[in-house]
């Protein structure tokens, strides 16, 4: 049965996006069939960090309206076999989104494939809503600080009222925390919010640490997915959180400062 | 109204229901004196007829003021009116103590507002509002949050967000709970910010309610 996943966050340039890429990219290397949908009509980002952008010829509003069939539009990544991505169009605004043309989309990719990511807008209206109305799992992308903790709390709080499964009595939908952009040494200094701190606050279970890194950025613009970046801490830590999704046991990494100096010459990458 | 009691005979010995009742006249003597009782056949297995010329005497012996008999067969009854008794209308079953007593009023409704119980977390942009009645929240309450009722509010586990006691004016709601980190404490109308909360209950457990128009915290041991 194919599972409906919104990545979601309530607060803009969090990471939505980033994480939208990469969790399909993730999900697709270990062998499902998915499908990364974005949801932010009118601003379309997700086929420039899939590096697709060039490719785009019909988009999800042109599939709501019936002017091109889902074939037409679903563009087939070039490295991987089984990932596909159904852009947004950038003529058109969120009101182009139908309650009902979005449900016909989403059951019709249901059919074919394992894992349907939608990469959310930023906001809670129209196009956010439609995004994770149907989520069977939600992926709460928070920053560590405390407007986006109020933001995905409020988010949180709308997946548990106003989602398809809350209003007719289904199972909740399952929620993750992904904190992203995390840096210990700012944690250490007080300038950042601890894991804890969050936990704290939102109370679901932790998917995942992404640290703040430098590869995040080089992976946006050369519209590579970060996750394909192995070397980079980001993309380890990605890795793990698909690992984590997929219900394996992985410590989380990254948590703390390097250290540096002395106790680093002494002891190597021990620590 | 005044009570009527009721003789169940249960068979024709007299000399036993003789011993039977003055056992019950001596546990309460001023009870049966001058009490007007009735004679009820209706349980008696039938057997020897019974002698109701003594049977009449003997209840005027106690002090007590035969009104009637019902029950028994017709004959029965005739033989009773010679003696002197006067024959009712026989009963329904159960009936007598409604004679005996008045209805009891029905029971006041007792006023039991509806608690509302909250169990998941109250999260940032949500408000609930427990009309008439007090709240009880078993989850965090988070900051961006609102929660509000006419009666008190008990919140067993952090409060981060606004809790409103008393909307409609109970000066004598109160606020519990276990973590105050309240943005914004309010009962009946007198609130406070959470910078102007006293410092010394900040993440405690605490109560707090109205003393002399002001908001009075007491940490909870």
């Amino acid at each position: 049965m194919a599972k409906v996943i919104v990545v979601t966050s309530g607060k803009g340039g969090v990471g939505k996006t980033t994480t939208s890429a990469a969790i399909s990219t993730g999900l697709a290397l270990r062998g499902f069939k998915t499908v990364v949908i974005d949801f932010d009509v009118g601003l379309r980002n997700l086929d420039l960090i899939m590096g697709c952008e060039r490719r785009v010829v019909y988009d999800f509003v042109n599939v709501i309206m019936g002017d091109a069939n889902l074939n037409q539009a679903l563009i087939k990544d070039k490295q991987l076999e089984n990932l596909f991505i159904l852009p947004a169009s950038q003529t058109r605004d969120k009101d182009a989104l139908t309650q009902e043309g979005v449900e016909k989309v989403l059951n019709e990719l249901k059919a074919s494939f394992d894992f349907i990511v939608c990469d959310s807008p930023a906001g809670i209206e129209r196009g956010a809503h439609l995004a994770m109305y149907f989520a069977d799992e939600a992926i709460v992308v928070t920053n560590p600080e405390v407007s986006s903790v109020r933001d995905s709390d409020r988010m949180l709080g709308l997946l548990s009222s106003k989602s398809r499964r809350a209003e007719t009595g289904q199972s909740p939908v399952k929620e993750h925390l992904l904190l992203t952009r995390y840096s210990p040494e700012r944690v250490e200094r007080g300038e950042m919010l601890s894991v804890e701190d969050v936990q704290e606050i939102l109370s679901i279970p932790l998917l995942g640490v992404i640290p703040e890194s430098q590869a995040v950025l080089n992976a946006s613009n050369s519209g590579r997915p970060v996750i394909l970046d192995a070397e980079s801490t980001a993309g380890q830590a990605y890795a793990d959180a698909v690992a984590r999704f997929l219900g394996e046991n992985v410590d989380h990494r990254f948590l703390t400062a390097e250290k540096k100096g002395f106790l680093k010459r002494l002891f190597g990458s021990v620590a | 109204m005044f009570p009527l009691s009721v003789l169940y005979l249960m068979d024709a010995d007299l000399e036993a229901f003789a011993a039977q009742l003055a056992e019950r006249v001596e546990l309460a003597p001023q009870f049966f004196r001058n009490n007007p009782v009735i004679v009820d056949l209706s349980q008696r297995s039938a057997g020897s007829p019974l002698d109701y010329a003594t049977l009449y005497r003997l209840i005027k012996r106690f002090s007590m003021v035969p009104v009637g008999l019902r029950g028994g067969s017709e004959n029965e009854k005739a033989a009773a009116a010679q003696a002197g008794f006067n024959i009712l209308n026989d009963a329904k079953p159960g009936s007598e103590r409604k004679a005996a007593e008045p209805p009891p009023p029905p029971a006041p409704r007792p006023t039991v507002n509806p608690t509302l119980v909250v169990d998941q977390a109250v999260r940032s942009g949500h408000q609930i509002y427990a009309r008439g009645g007090d709240l009880v929240v078993l989850a965090p309450v988070n900051p961006g949050a609102e929660i509000l009722a006419d009666g008190n509010i008990h919140v067993y586990a952090p409060l981060r967000g606004r809790a409103l006691a008393g909307v409609s004016g109970n000066t004598n709601a109160r606020i519990f709970s276990d973590s105050l980190e309240a943005e914004l404490i309010s009962i009946a109308g007198r609130y406070q910010l959470s910078e102007d909360l006293p410092s010394s209950t900040t993440r405690k457990r605490v109560a707090i309610r109205l003393l002399d128009d002001k908001l009075h915290y007491d940490v909870l041991g």
